[in-house]
């Protein structure tokens, strides 16, 4: 089958058995890749109930159809399983270069159920299926374990995704952290990982993945190539080539795109300009790059690794932080410390800990403090004041490495401390206890719909209205009227580049329509809008379907009054704006044709979509 | 009357420059301005859709008259996640 290994293993950590299954071309045609099969084979699979951190939620390491087969912009993986902080569906990917090196490795997917009762990690090497002992990387952090690896395996060339020590012990915002600094960050996958006592994947393969008409995959590499350098966005991606997401950290902050002083604040009146400014690639680089990174297969190469060797905190090699990390680490929590930014996502990265969740927890705990409901009899002395450097940096730390009991309280999240402690629910910015995102739904109200009504709530990375949205300053963006449509084929396209293993970032290169380009000739198929539009629609509503037998409903996922103008803001770019997330979301429902109270889809909806019989007959439609 | 207008983020990236000063008649709109200053840097992507005004921290509407002193900044947010 072209663009596909085809085959998928399933493992089992409780009996340390696993079984090879082949990817049937009719489910990779309905559910494309990454978190589409993997929703299909975690809603079959996994019984609903199941405990997050327990043996029987099932984990998932997906590819796409594109990914490894040399398409440009596709080198992405991604993960799924059920959230051990929302309690429903979550996937979360990265880039880097794991996904491909699976494909080579001989798998389109790895599903690992069960625990094992020793911390043990998966050796995958040209179909060839391990499980090892994994005692001697088990407490180390990230960048440590893949050397270890490396060496005990004599494999230079190897690709691993692992937990850091926040992973292994629990924390409700652990990541999973390949090539040292690209994370699958979002919903605690690093905590389902440390629970199986899984600490690390990892993969090496010289298996080449078949492509259905190489010379038509060349031309149409060559004509992204050609957009990207002359297109109409060509001085854009030249300029996200160099700076990467940092490149607007700026214009964020003054213009409400980033959440200020936990979402209570206004850039241009709270923050300053000039350190608004400090967080920018154009001003970070010249003092620390030393050289640029690319994912697999892509033209842009948006990242950099960066080389601290002075000043207060001098942690060597580390990655650039990227926007979400630096507004995070930044204006949410008023810290204008550039060292500190750099250091809190390098403690990140090590530790293994999603920087949105960790910073945005920092950002709650300091406006608690700030506001007499944490003391330093609560941080274990830290002055936790905003924009406290020295503070931010070992709150961070702690909270990473849960070697106090302060730490060990933040590592549950900013819910589940907030739970944990009795107070401060008041000042939480979370959805079904997921800190939101970095982009704000007051500049880009189309947000409101895709926090609270993705399957993943609170994820820019999902589609929507926001990201075009926050680009215009147009009021009319914020009239929710008549644009139900416009949403739903937005979520429809962005499942098709999620799940080909696509990178969101081809936003940047002005290629449009590149999923529709790309996949015919990797795979053969004939894929129009309409297909696409179709798998699209099949996969978000596979994933819904996750969480309606979870037993969740629309009413489940509030989004916090702050991110939605209740009260609106007095002062600044975004005065006076109150979001009608109601409305965004009632004409979502009516477009997708959900039933606005229970979330339920019709029956006839999902059997004209096809491929949807076990949910019809399960949700009892 | 003389104006100073402030690129931030890729503006500034792609202008090379800060901020200019421009000499402009009174009564200019900001939708004139941004005209104009496409004239100027043609290497700057100003579509008026895409390019946020702040006109003394507020959005500006296009016929807002634009007076000695004001604050300006200009702005793109291309969005990618
Ligand atoms: S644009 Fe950046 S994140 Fe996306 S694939 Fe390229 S290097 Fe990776």
């Amino acid at each position: 089958m072209n663009g596909y290994c085809g085959k998928m293993l399933f493992v089992d950590l409780s009996t340390g058995r696993h079984e090879v299954q082949p990817l049937e071309e009719d489910l990779a045609g309905q559910f494309i890749g990454g978190y589409g099969i993997g929703a299909k084979v975690l809603f079959e699979r996994m019984e609903p109930g199941s405990d997050p951190l327990g043996p029987d939620n099932i984990m998932g390491f997906t590819t796409g159809p594109l990914t490894g087969t040399g398409a440009l912009l596709s080198g992405r993986y991604t993960l799924v399983c059920k959230s051990p902080v929302t309690g429903g569906w979550n996937d979360a990917n990265s880039g880097g270069y794991f996904g491909p090196e699976l494909k080579k490795a001989g798998f389109d997917a790895i599903f690992i159920q069960g625990a094992s009762k020793t911390p043990v990690y998966l050796w995958i090497h040209d179909g060839e299926v391990e499980i090892k002992d994994a005692g001697a990387i088990w407490g180390k952090d990230v960048i440590e374990t893949e050397e270890i690896l490396k060496s005990a395996l004599g494999e230079k060339s190897l690709r691993a995704a692992v937990i850091g020590p926040a992973g292994e012990k629990l924390s409700l915002m652990a990541a999973v952290i390949n090539d040292g600094h690209r994370a699958a960050g979002r919903g605690g996958c690093g905590a389902v990982m440390g629970a199986k006592k899984l600490k690390a994947v990892v993969v090496r393969g010289t298996q080449e993945v078949p492509v259905a008409d190489p010379e038509k995959l060349k031309a149409v590499n060559q004509e992204i190539v050609d957009t990207i350098k002359n297109g109409p966005a060509a001085r854009i991606a030249a300029a996200f080539s160099t700076f990467g997401t940092t490149m607007m950290t700026g214009a964020s902050a003054l213009s409400g795109d980033s959440p200020v002083k936990n979402w209570g604040g206004v850039g241009i009146v709270d923050y300053s300009e000039e350190a608004a400014t400090r967080f920018e690639g154009a001003a970070m680089d010249p003092r620390y790059r030393v050289k640029k990174y690319s994912c697999a297969h892509c033209p842009i190469g948006c990242g950099a690794i960066y080389e601290v060797n002075d000043g207060k905190w001098p942690v060597g090699e580390t990655g650039r932080p990227e926007y979400e990390t630096s507004a995070a680490f930044g204006c949410l929590m008023l810290n204008e410390d550039l060292e500190a930014l750099i250091k809190c996502n390098h403690i990140c990265n090590i530790y293994g800990l999603d920087t949105i969740s960790a910073g945005a927890t920092v950002a709650w705990a300091i406006e608690c403090y700030e506001n007499g409901i944490l003391s330093k009899a609560d941080t274990g002395g830290i002055d936790l004041g905003w924009g406290n450097a020295e503070a931010i940096v070992q709150t961070t730390q702690e909270m990473a490495d849960q070697s106090t009991e302060f730490g060990k309280t933040l590592a549950l999240g900013s819910a589940g401390a907030a739970q944990k402690l009795g107070k401060g629910a008041e000042y939480l910015i979370t959805v079904k206890g997921i800190e939101l995102p970095m982009h704000d739904p007051r500049l880009g109200p189309g947000f409101t719909r895709t926090y609270a009504m993705d399957p993943t709530p609170a994820r820019h990375v999902k589609g929507g209205l926001g990201l075009q949205h926050m680009q215009i300053s147009d009021p009319s963006k914020y009239d929710p009227e008549g644009k139900g449509q416009a949403d739903l084929e937005a979520t429809a396209a962005q499942e098709i580049i999620n799940t080909a293993g696509l990178c969101l970032f081809k936003n940047f290169t002005g290629v449009q329509n590149i999923a529709r380009k790309l996949i015919p000739p990797v795979t053969g198929w004939h894929f129009d809008a309409e297909e696409e539009r179709n798998a699209g629609l099949r996969i978000f509503h596979m994933r819904h379907a996750f969480n309606l037998r979870e037993g969740m409903k629309p009413g489940d996922f509030p989004l916090p009054k702050r991110s939605v103008g209740e009260p609106p803001q007095t002062e600044g770019p975004l005065k006076g704006v109150t979001v009608d997330y109601k409305g965004f979301n009632q004409n979502f429902f009516k477009a997708i044709g959900w039933e606005e109270t229970t979330g339920r889809p019709s029956r006839s909806s999902l059997e004209q979509l096809g491929g949807m019989e076990y949910v019809i007959d399960t949700l009892g439609l | 009357m003389r104006i100073t207008v402030n690129f931030s983020s890729l503006f500034r990236t792609l202008a090379g420059v800060d901020q200019v000063e421009l000499e402009v008649a009174g009564g200019v709109t900001a939708d004139r301005l941004l005209s104009l200053l496409a004239q100027k840097y043609p290497d700057l992507p100003l579509e008026r859709d895409k390019t946020f005004f702040l006109l003394n921290g507020q959005i500006a509407k296009g016929d807002q008259m634009i007076r000695e002193g004001d604050q300006i900044r200009l702005f793109q947010l291309s969005a990618g996640g």
